[in-house]
C-alpha cells in the first residue's frame, strides 16, 4: 500500500563557509571555493593549527523571522536559518493540516558546544553559582531542531539524532521514513554544527588535524580543518509536490546505516561497504547504477585510504567518480552530510560533478582508476549520487538520490524495500 | 515495510537511584516520597553548597557488569548506558533462546539530553588551564560526543545493527522508542535495544537547579534504562508489554496552554491507537516541574491512577521516558494500558501506551 509513496526534495537551504543560500552554496562548489580562514571564534594561540571553516559573515537575525536569536545557541541559529532557506527555495505554503504533522529531525555532533565553552569559563572564573541560567537554557542539543519547528511554526515530531558527523544522513533517512510510512508529507531535515575550541583541540589531540588546508585524497594529506554550517532539506511526499506544482530538485531513493561496532574512532571498510550495500537495497538501485559518490572524505590518512578501501568493496574497478567537498568547507561535522546532500541534488540537477580541491598528488594507495575529480567542477549526467556520512563510533549512513522522473524511480521501479 | 507490524517490549533493564532491577525501582515507586539519603553519591563534596539534594544509583561500578579492560576512559554516561545494556542482553538472553546472529543485528536507539556534559566541561577546562593540548587526553575526548554511550554499548556487545542516539530533552528516551519502532517497521533492523541515559554531575545538578524549572524538593537523581524492541508473533521472546502507541510532537507556541495542546493532540492519537484498551495507570513526566500544569489541563479528562516516577528515580533529564517505560513494566497489571506522558521546554512533547503483557 505504502510502497507506492516516494519522497522527493523540493527545498534546498544552507549556510556554509562558501555561501549563504542554495544558490550561492553551489556556484561556490562548481567554482571550487575554499571557505577556510582564520580561526576568529576563539583564540587558537595556543595550538598548533589555526584554520577553521567559520561562517565569518552569518547574522542569524537577517535570516530568520520568528525566533529570537538571543535566546538560542549558534548551533540553532545555523538550523533554524537553513531551515527557513529551505521553505523558501521550495515555495511551500503551510497549511494547518500539512504543519500538523510536519516536523523537523536534525543531525549533530557538539550540539551547543560554543555555549558550554562559556559556561566552562563561567565556571572556572566565578564558580558553579554564577553560571548564567540563560546560557544553560541553550545546552539541551535537541533545541535544535526545536529552533527549526518554532521558527516554521511546525507542530509535528522534531527531534535531534546526535550521531556525530553522519548524523544528517541519519536525519534524512528518518525524515523520508515518516513520509514513505504515511506519518507526514512533509518533512525538515538535515544537520548544523559550530566551530568551537574543544573539538579543534580534540581532533588536535587525536592527530587528525591538518597542518593546513584540508587536502583530501592527496598523497600529502595530514587531516581535516573544523568547520561549521546548517544545511536543511525541504522533504515532500511525491503527490503532494505535483499537487502543489513544486519544483523537484531529486528525488531521495533511500538510505541505508551501518555500525562498525568495532573502535570509537577508527573506520572499518568491511562496515562501511556493508552501509553502501544496505543503501543501494532499500534504494532499489544496483552498484552500476551510481554515477557519482560525495564522499566522507576527511582528508585524514585513515579516513580516506578506509573509504576508498569500501567503495572498492562494493564497485569493484568499475568505480564512479568520488569528490569530497570537505576540501572547500572543512569538516562541517553533523551538517557535513547534509551539505553532502544539497551537492547531490544541485549535482543531479544542474549535471556536474563537484571536484576535489587542494589537490595536487592522488594518493597512489588508491589504486588505478579511481577519479576523485581532481581538477575542478565539470559537466556530467548524473542520475544517481550516492552520500557518504561515516562517524565516531562507527555510525555509518549513507543517503542515495536520484534524477527526478515523471514515472518510475531510477533503480528501476518495484519494491523499494 | 510493514507499517503497521505489532512491536513488543520483550524485557527491561534499570538502573536508578532507587537501585538496580525492576523491583528496586518498585520498591522506590511505592514507598516513602524520594531516593533514600543514604543514595548520596561518593564525592558528595563536588555537590558544596547545591540547593536541595542529589541521588546516584547506590554502589554503582561497571566493573560488576563488564571486565575491567577498557572500561577506564570511559564517562559515567557511558558506563551508566553500557551497564543497563549489559543487563538486558544478560536477562533476555535467560528468558529465552536468541541467536547470536540476531544480536549481531541488533540495534541501539538511545536518549540523552546533551551526552556526558561532564566530559566536555572538563575537556574544555583542561583546554583553557592547560593553555592547549598538553593536558589533553586523546582517549577521553569521544566521551564529549554524544553518540559515545551507544557506540560503545555496540562495541562492547558486538551490536552491528542501526547505531542511534536521540536527544529530545525529557522526552529523549520516548523519541528513541519511536525512532526505534520506526526503524524495524521500515525494515532498517529487527530488534532494537532502545532507552534514555543520564548522568548525575557537578555541571548538570547546577545547571538544573539554576534553571529552576524542577522544583527544589525534586532531589537530582541519574540512571539509565533500556527495553528491547522486536517484532511481536512466532520467534519472538515472551513480551513483557506490546508498543500499542508512541506518539512524539511540538509545541512551536511554547506557552502554558501551547503545550498543553500540543500534548493533548498526542495523548488523544496514541488513545485512538489504543482503542480497545483498558488504561488503568499514568506515568506523567512533568509532576513537580514548570510544565506540570500544562501535562494535568492536557489528562484531565482520564480518569486513571498516577504515578510520579521522580518520586523514585529523581530528575534523571533524557533518562527519563526510560524511567517510565521501566515503571510501566515494575507497576503495570497484565491486560492493562499504561500510559506514558512527557514534556520538554524546548517544546516536545511525547505520550506512549504499552499494553501490558502476563510475561510481567
Amino acid at each position: 500500500m505504502s510502497g507506492a509513496r516516494r519522497v522527493v526534495v523540493t527545498g534546498l537551504g544552507c549556510v556554509s563557509s562558501i555561501g549563504t543560500g542554495v544558490e550561492a552554496f553551489t556556484a561556490g562548489i562548481k567554482a571550487g571555493r575554499s571557505g577556510v580562514s582564520e580561526i576568529r571564534s576563539f583564540d587558537s594561540g595556543d595550538f598548533p593549527a589555526h584554520l577553521a571553516g567559520e561562517v565569518t559573515d552569518f547574522d542569524p537575525a537577517s535570516l530568520v523571522r520568528v525566533i529570537d536569536v538571543d535566546s538560542w545557541g549558534r548551533t540553532a541559529h545555523f538550523a533554524a536559518a537553513a531551515a527557513r532557506l529551505a521553505v523558501e527555495d521550495s515555495g511551500i505554503e503551510f497549511t494547518e493540516a500539512t504543519r500538523a504533522t510536519t516536523g523537523a529531525i536534525i543531525g549533530t555532533t557538539n550540539g551547543e558546544a560554543p555555549s558550554v565553552d562559556a559556561l566552562t569559563r563561567q565556571w572556572l572564573d566565578g564558580g558553579p553559582s554564577t553560571l548564567s541560567a540563560d546560557n544553560v537554557r541553550k545546552i539541551p542539543a535537541g533545541n535544535i531542531a526545536a529552533a527549526v519547528s518554532v521558527e516554521l511554526d511546525l507542530h509535528g515530531e522534531t527531534v535531534v539524532i546526535p550521531t556525530a558527523c553522519s548524523a544528517a544522513n541519519y536525519a534524512i533517512g528518518s525524515a523520508a521514513d515518516k513520509i514513505i510510512a504515511g506519518e507526514s508529507e512533509v518533512m525538515l531535515a538535515g544537520g548544523a554544527d559550530s566551530v568551537n575550541r574543544f573539538t579543534h583541540a580534540g581532533f588536535l589531540s587525536l592527530g587528525a588535524v591538518a597542518d593546513g588546508v584540508p587536502r583530501p585524497f592527496d598523497r600529502d594529506r595530514t587531516g581535516i580543518v573544523t568547520a561549521e554550517g546548517g544545511a536543511v532539506l525541504l522533504l515532500e511526499e511525491l503527490g503532494h509536490a505535483l499537487r502543489r506544482g513544486a519544483h523537484i530538485h531529486a528525488e531521495l531513493l533511500g538510505y541505508g546505516l551501518s555500525c562498525d561496532a568495532h573502535h570509537i574512532v577508527h573506520p572499518d571498510a568491511e562496515s562501511i561497504a556493508e552501509c553502501i550495500r544496505r543503501a543501494h537495497a532499500n534504494s532499489g538501485i544496483e552498484a552500476g547504477d551510481v554515477d557519482y559518490v560525495c564522499a566522507h572524505g576527511t582528508g585524514t590518512p585513515t579516513n580516506d585510504i578506509t573509504e576508498i578501501t569500501a567503495t572498492r568493496l562494493v564497485f569493484g574497478d568499475d568505480h564512479p567518480p568520488i569528490s569530497s567537498i570537505k576540501s572547500m568547507l572543512g569538516h562541517t561535522m553533523g551538517a557535513a552530510s547534509g551539505f553532502g546532500a544539497i551537492a547531490c541534488c544541485k549535482a543531479i540537477e544542474d549535471s556536474f560533478l563537484p571536484p576535489t580541491s587542494n589537490l595536487s598528488t592522488v594518493d597512489p594507495a588508491f589504486g588505478d582508476g579511481i577519479d576523485v575529480v581532481g581538477s575542478g567542477a565539470r559537466p556530467a549526467d548524473v542520475r544517481v549520487a550516492q552520500n557518504h556520512g561515516f562517524a565516531f563510533g562507527g555510525n555509518n549512513a549513507i543517503t542515495i538520490f536520484g534524477a527526478y522522473r515523471d514515472r518510475e524511480p531510477v533503480g528501476g521501479g518495484g519494491e523499494r524495500r | 515495510m510493514k507499517p503497521t507490524e505489532e512491536l513488543q517490549i520483550s524485557w527491561v533493564s534499570v538502573l536508578s537511584a532507587a537501585g538496580v532491577g525492576l523491583d528496586a525501582l518498585r520498591e522506590g515507586l511505592r514507598g516513602p516520597a524520594g531516593p533514600p539519603a543514604a543514595r548520596e553519591p561518593a564525592d558528595a563534596h563536588r555537590y558544596a553548597g547545591l540547593p536541595g539534594r542529589v541521588a546516584a544509583v547506590p554502589d554503582f561500578d561497571i566493573t560488576d557488569y563488564v571486565p575491567r579492560k577498557g572500561t577506564k576512559n570511559l564517562d559515567r554516561t557511558t558506563k551508566l548506558g553500557l551497564a543497563a545494556s549489559t543487563l538486558l542482553k544478560r536477562e533476555l538472553s535467560e528468558r529465552a533462546e536468541i541467536s547470536d546472529s540476531s544480536w549481531q543485528s541488533t540495534g541501539i536507539a538511545m536518549g540523552t539530553v546533551v551526552g556526558s556534559l561532564s566530559s566536555s566541561v572538563e575537556l574544555d577546562a583542561d583546554i583553557i588551564n592547560g593553555k592547549g593540548i598538553d593536558l589533553v587526553n586523546p582517549a577521553v575526548f569521544p566521551n564529549t560526543t554524544m553518540n559515545c554511550c551507544a557506540s560503545q554499548i555496540a562495541i562492547w556487545h558486538r551490536l552491528r545493527g542501526p547505531n542511534s542516539t536521540l536527544a529530545n530533552g525529557s522526552v529523549s528516551a520516548l523519541s528513541a522508542l519511536r525512532y526505534g519502532a520506526r526503524l524495524i517497521r521500515c525494515g532498517h533492523a529487527r530488534r532494537m535495544l532502545v532507552g534514555g541515559v543520564e548522568e548525575l554531575s557537578p555541571h548538570t545538578a547546577w545547571g538544573i537547579r539554576l534553571k529552576k524549572d524542577v522544583d527544589e524538593s525534586v532531589v537530582i537523581g541519574e540512571g539509565a534504562a533500556m527495553v528491547a524492541l522486536e517484532p511481536a508473533g512466532p520467534g519472538a521472546p515472551p513480551g513483557l508489554a506490546t508498543l500499542t502507541a508512541c506518539e512524539v510532537m511540538f509545541a512551536p507556541r511554547r506557552t502554558r496552554a501551547g503545550y498543553a495542546e500540543a500534548l493533548r493532540r498526542a495523548v488523544a492519537r496514541a488513545l485512538e491507537a489504543a482503542a480497545g484498551v483498558d488504561v488503568r495507570l499514568v506515568l506523567p513526566g512533568a509532576v513537580g516541574t514548570v510544565l506540570e500544569g500544562s501535562e494535568q489541563a492536557a489528562l484531565e479528562p482520564l480518569d486513571a491512577e498516577r504515578v510520579d516516577v521522580r518520586v523514585a528515580v529523581g530528575e534523571c533529564g533524557g533518562a527519563l521516558g526510560a524511567m517510565q517505560m521501566a515503571a510501566a513494566a515494575a507497576l503495570g497489571r497484565p491486560g492493562t494500558g499504561v500510559l506514558i506522558t512527557g514534556i520538554d521546554d524546548s517544546g516536545a512533547v511525547a505520550a506512549a501506551v504499552l499494553t501490558m503483557g502476563s510475561g510481567s
